[in-house]
């Protein structure tokens, strides 16, 4: 290159860059926020894009909210690799096992010095704040619960002589065995619609008094006496009072849930137990009532929560952090969880919510979830360890091991794997 | 070497430009992945974090899986069950069916065309479309065991009750469902290659046979097998290496259950990789794949290579 176009080359330069400040000056600095939400349907892609995003813009001349929605299927795989290639997006939504996992990762901001200037974590229910914190810190805020409780027919119940909801596992099993209806091999009406899940186990486990593994998260404590009559309680339900069929009630027509479908007489379920007889066999309601899930040692509801995180590689936090607050505003977070029909997880989003005071039924969960509601501990593993333990409940109610066995061989294997974290810190 | 000629110079560099594209993509895209997830198998990798050295640990973990008779142990005999179950089946339906539309046929177009067409049609929607026939609720299968069960009430004269059954959600049906459904998808494949492998024997050798008065069993035996060995060594080199890799179906129809009675291979990398972030283990676990495949493809080829009959 010649010492004249180096010049000219240099003249052009400086140019581009006056250029550049000019229309700094000129014009409010533009920001991106990215946005993702994997809990929606259309009523909720309506509410974010067409009422929530655009107060937001206005409120914040320059910034634009880019909303993804993202099923629950590709979540990981893109989280992970958004991370990875250091393009995560700023705020987004994960589920209530997640927690342990994106903090030691470092995929989630610690968000404690916002959250005390804001003041306003008391108005959450315990167990669904609980959902977002690791090790005493706090990484997001919840958006959505939904707290797992007894939904039982009350006519089904006093016929077959119980004036009250089963109490404890012993008149839960004997309920759900007098309700249960066969013709030859074939269940016409399940005492107790039970699914073979590890989500189940862990309630049964918690009632018991027992804990899949110790506060510190470095020792499993499935190989305990409660963890075992946990599971041998579940798979007794299957194989000795035979209240429902190990592969599930049938569903009617396929598509209406087996309890509102009047196929079950009973079923442990969240708030969608309800919503499905209101859509599918309104008539039905009267008949249907709420209670805590039966007792053992100690009364537990569980509550899954799913929640908002914020990208320790966001170039805008304080932006993240007014989007985050934004959506958690009592009115905004009522109308998201009413698109959806879950439960909003603060007080004051619960008081003022049309939609909780047209469900009188919904008032119910709220008050057991907040009473008796646990949510999963954290742990980065959770995902693995979710994995252990269905194939460990499997193994138990197909009867390829004995629940004993079942539980003493994965508590093993856990073991192995929290000593691995362990071992490399 | 002497002198080089311009003409010989200007086609080795076109023959260049014309290489560079597809050597860059293997390299870009095969080779160089191939030797980092070598490099990785001997690391403990969570994405996120840089990979780090641990030696051969993750192998010692899958030798340990294996010796407790593990997740990875089960993945391989289900992966084994599926070979054993798809492969003699299919090539037998294979054959036969090839032997049948070689024999002149009405409409033979048509026939090899609809056995072919599950083989061009994605293996999810194929999935999806079997996910229905197996619904416990309201799958074709079930139906038509309760269209059975009527059926036999009404011979018998009292009820008879078939219980539905649960196939993909039943531990001991899940995998001969999947095994049977890649039976039919895999079909015309295997058909077309035995129909090309047919048409490649000579007409005098039958003709011979017939005024010997060979029976048809006898002019299969001896003449069609044996000429057709090639073929069904081929196919049995292809088909182990498949089945090895099976994935999708699996991955869609039931993700590994139930009780992990279908998880195979490639789904125990996937899960170890994309949902524990495992990335070193789940790359030890794919070279321990490909060790496999290779001693399974050695064995295969010696078959091929061995006792070629040849009729002039």
């Amino acid at each position: 290159m010649s010492h004249r176009s180096g010049k000219l080359l240099l003249w052009f330069l400086l140019g581009l860059v006056a250029l550049v400040l000019c229309g700094c000056a000129g014009s409010e600095k533009h920001v991106e926020l990215e946005l993702w939400i994997a809990d929606f349907n259309q009523d909720t892609r309506d509410l974010i894009d067409g009422e929530l995003v655009p107060r937001f813009e206005a409120a914040h001349p320059g910034v634009e909210v880019n909303t993804q929605y993202i099923s629950w299927t590709h979540l990981d795989e893109k989280l992970t690799i958004s991370f990875a290639g250091g393009v995560a997006p700023d705020v987004f939504q994960v589920g209530a096992e997640y927690v342990g996992g994106l903090a030691y990762r470092g995929m989630a901001a610690p968000l404690d010095d916002y959250i005390a200037e804001w003041g306003q974590a008391d108005d959450y229910y315990p167990a669904s704040w609980n959902t977002c914190v690791y090790q005493g810190r706090v990484y997001g805020l919840p958006y959505l619960s939904a707290p797992r409780v007894l939904i039982y027919r009350k006519d089904l119940l006093s016929a077959a002589g119980f004036d009250n909801p089963p109490e404890t596992w012993e008149e839960l099993a004997e309920a759900a065995r007098r309700m249960t209806v066969k013709r030859g091999p074939v269940f016409e009406m399940a005492g107790m619609n039970v699914a073979v899940s590890w989500q189940v186990f862990v309630e049964f486990l918690w009632e018991n008094g027992g804990r899949i593994f110790n506060d510190e998260g470095t020792r499993s404590l499935l190989d305990s006496p409660e963890a075992a009559e946990a599971l041998q309680f579940y798979v007794d339900l299957y194989h000795r009072y035979e209240v429902c069929p190990t592969a599930g009630m049938p569903q009617a027509g396929g598509a209406i849930p087996v309890f509102a479908s009047q196929r079950a007489a009973m079923e442990i379920n969240n708030q969608f137990g309800l919503y499905n007889v209101r859509k599918y066999a309104p008539e039905l309601l009267p008949k249907v009532g709420i209670a805590p899930t039966p007792l053992r040692k100690r009364r537990v509801v569980s509550v899954y929560t799913d929640w908002l995180a914020m990208s320790p590689q966001s170039k805008h936090k304080e932006l993240a952090w007014k989007l985050m607050t934004f959506l958690m505003e009592p009115a905004n977070l009522a109308a998201y969880n009413a698109t959806l029909f879950f439960i909003p997880p603060r007080r004051s989003a619960v008081a003022g919510a049309e939609f909780m005071q047209q469900n009188p039924e919904l008032q119910e969960f709220v008050a057991l979830m907040d009473r008796y509601g646990r949510s999963l501990p954290a742990i980065p593993e959770w995902f693995e360890i979710r994995t252990g333990l269905q194939r460990a409940v499997e193994s138990a109610i197909y009867q390829t091991k004995t629940p004993e066995d079942a539980l003493r061989g994965y508590s093993r294997e856990l073991d192995a794997l929290l000593a691995e974290r362990v071992g490399s810190e | 070497m002497g002198r080089t000629t311009p003409i010989a110079k200007s086609q080795v560099r076109t023959a260049s430009v014309f290489l560079t594209p597809g050597l860059a993509l293997f390299f870009l895209f095969v080779l160089i992945p191939v030797v980092a997830a070598f490099y990785l198998s001997f690391c403990r990798y969570d994405i996120i974090h840089s990979p780090r050295w641990i030696g051969a640990d993750n192998y010692a973990r899958i030798a340990e899986d294996i010796g407790n008779r593990g997740v990875f142990y089960l993945s391989l005999r289900n992966t084994a069950q599926y070979a054993i179950g798809t492969i003699p089946i299919g090539m037998a339906l294979a054959l036969g069916l090839a032997l049948l539309l070689n024999a002149g046929l009405r409409g033979v177009t048509l026939y090899r065309t609809t056995y072919y067409l599950p083989v061009v049609t994605s293996l999810v929607a194929v999935s999806l479309v079997w996910m229905w026939i197996y619904d416990p609720n309201y799958g074709l299968l079930n139906y038509a065991l309760e269209l059975l069960s009527r059926g036999l009430s009404f011979v018998a004269g009292r009820e008879v009750l078939i219980a539905p059954q649960t196939w993909l959600a039943d531990p001991g049906q899940a995998m001969p469902a999947i095994i049977a459904m890649s039976i039919w998808r895999g079909l015309g494949y295997n058909m077309v290659i035995y129909l090309a492998g047919l048409q490649g024997i000579p007409d005098h050798l039958y003709e011979a046979a017939i005024i010997d008065g060979a029976t048809p069993w006898q002019r299969f035996r001896s003449i069609t097998w044996p000429l057709l060995k090639p073929t069904t060594a081929f196919i049995l080199v292809v088909s182990v290496i498949g089945a090895s890799q099976v994935f999708a179906q699996v991955y869609v129809m039931t993700n590994g259950g139930p009780n992990n009675a279908t998880t195979v291979i490639v789904h125990q990398i996937f899960q170890n990789a994309f949902s524990f972030m495992k990335m070193g283990y789940a790359s030890a676990m794919a070279f321990v794949l490909f060790g496999i495949i290779f001693v399974m493809s050695l064995i295969n080829l010696r078959l091929l290579r061995g006792g070629e009959v040849e009729y002039v």
